[in-house]
């Protein structure tokens, strides 16, 4: 089951490039977000496509790093940005998470992990992580703050943008589009809790079940329309 | 030119099918939150 995080990659990689392409395209810095984000996204499933083969220190940092802690908050990052319409708010906050990013990856690249702990190629990563890297407080609650801010920021957004869409009865394909990009971040998000919280451990297909809903969602909603209407209504796209 | 309309009437089914699918992403992201918050609370296996 654990050789599905390479389906998730390649996933995760053309809908990356779907909205690297889109934000040359129109620009907005909601796209750019969540290309950095998708990015993210895309080392944790390759981290673990890579852990499937061998065991190697770095790629359980990086698994770590970008999967469990930065993907959520800088996706979510892309929603504030694009529904915040505040003067200088999304900006400021997106420096706070730069700086909080940094701050996460210094303790993780140096976050000790016991290379002597017998890792089992058949396990997933996910299984197994907590045996053989070691994770302060500071981490932990780091994990835990980057994920509610991502979760809240991304699904409650997502979720927020429908509703206005169904209310008004305007833009069908994106009111459905933010339903599927809800759901499918949803999938990682609550699985990643479960795994944190000692639960169930479906993080891996929850990742692919999650990325396609999200990269369809994505598709859906910036399927074309009518020329003029770009900005006028608050939504992802 | 007479502009394309934003606008859509909602089908039978997704009269029920679409608020039945917001309300149950809510509950999904509130079942998540309320998981972290008792997991920080020391009340999960794994806290």
């Amino acid at each position: 089951m654990h050789y599905i995080s390479i389906i998730s990659t390649i996933v995760t990689l053309i809908f990356a490039v779907a909205v690297f392409v889109r934000y040359r395209q129109r620009g907005g810095t909601h796209l750019l977000l969540w290309g950095i984000g998708l990015v993210f996204y895309g080392l944790g499933t390759l981290s673990e496509a890579i852990l499937v083969f061998g065991f190697h220190p770095l790629a359980l940092r990086v698994w770590y790093l970008t999967g469990a802690m930065l993907t959520a908050a800088w996706l979510g990052q892309g929603t504030v940005h694009l529904l915040v319409r505040k003067r200088g708010v999304a900006g400021t906050l997106t420096v706070i998470l730069a700086l909080v990013s940094i701050l996460a990856a210094a303790l993780v690249l140096t976050a000790p992990v016991d290379a002597a702990a017998s890792f089992n190629l058949n396990e997933p990563v996910s299984a197994q992580y907590r045996d053989i890297m070691g994770r302060s407080s500071p981490v932990i609650l780091l994990t835990i703050l980057l994920n509610i801010y991502g979760t809240l920021g991304l699904v409650g957004g997502a979720l927020y943008s429908s509703f206005i869409f169904w209310r008004k009865r305007v833009l069908a394909d994106r009111m459905l589009g933010n339903i599927l990009i809800a759901a499918g971040a949803l999938m990682p998000a609550m699985a990643g809790s479960m795994l944190n919280a000692g639960l169930a451990d479906w993080l891996y297909l929850s990742e692919f079940v999650g990325v396609v809903l999200m990269y369809v969602g994505f598709l859906k909603a910036t399927a074309s329309r009518p020329v003029g209407e770009a900005r006028q209504v608050v939504t992802a796209g | 030119m007479k502009r394309e309309s934003k606008r859509f009437t909602p089908s039978r089914w997704s009269e029920y099918l679409v608020p039945a699918l917001l309300v149950l992403v809510s509950i999904g992201l509130l079942v998540t939150l309320a998981i972290v918050v008792l997991s920080l609370a020391g009340l999960t296996p794994g806290a």
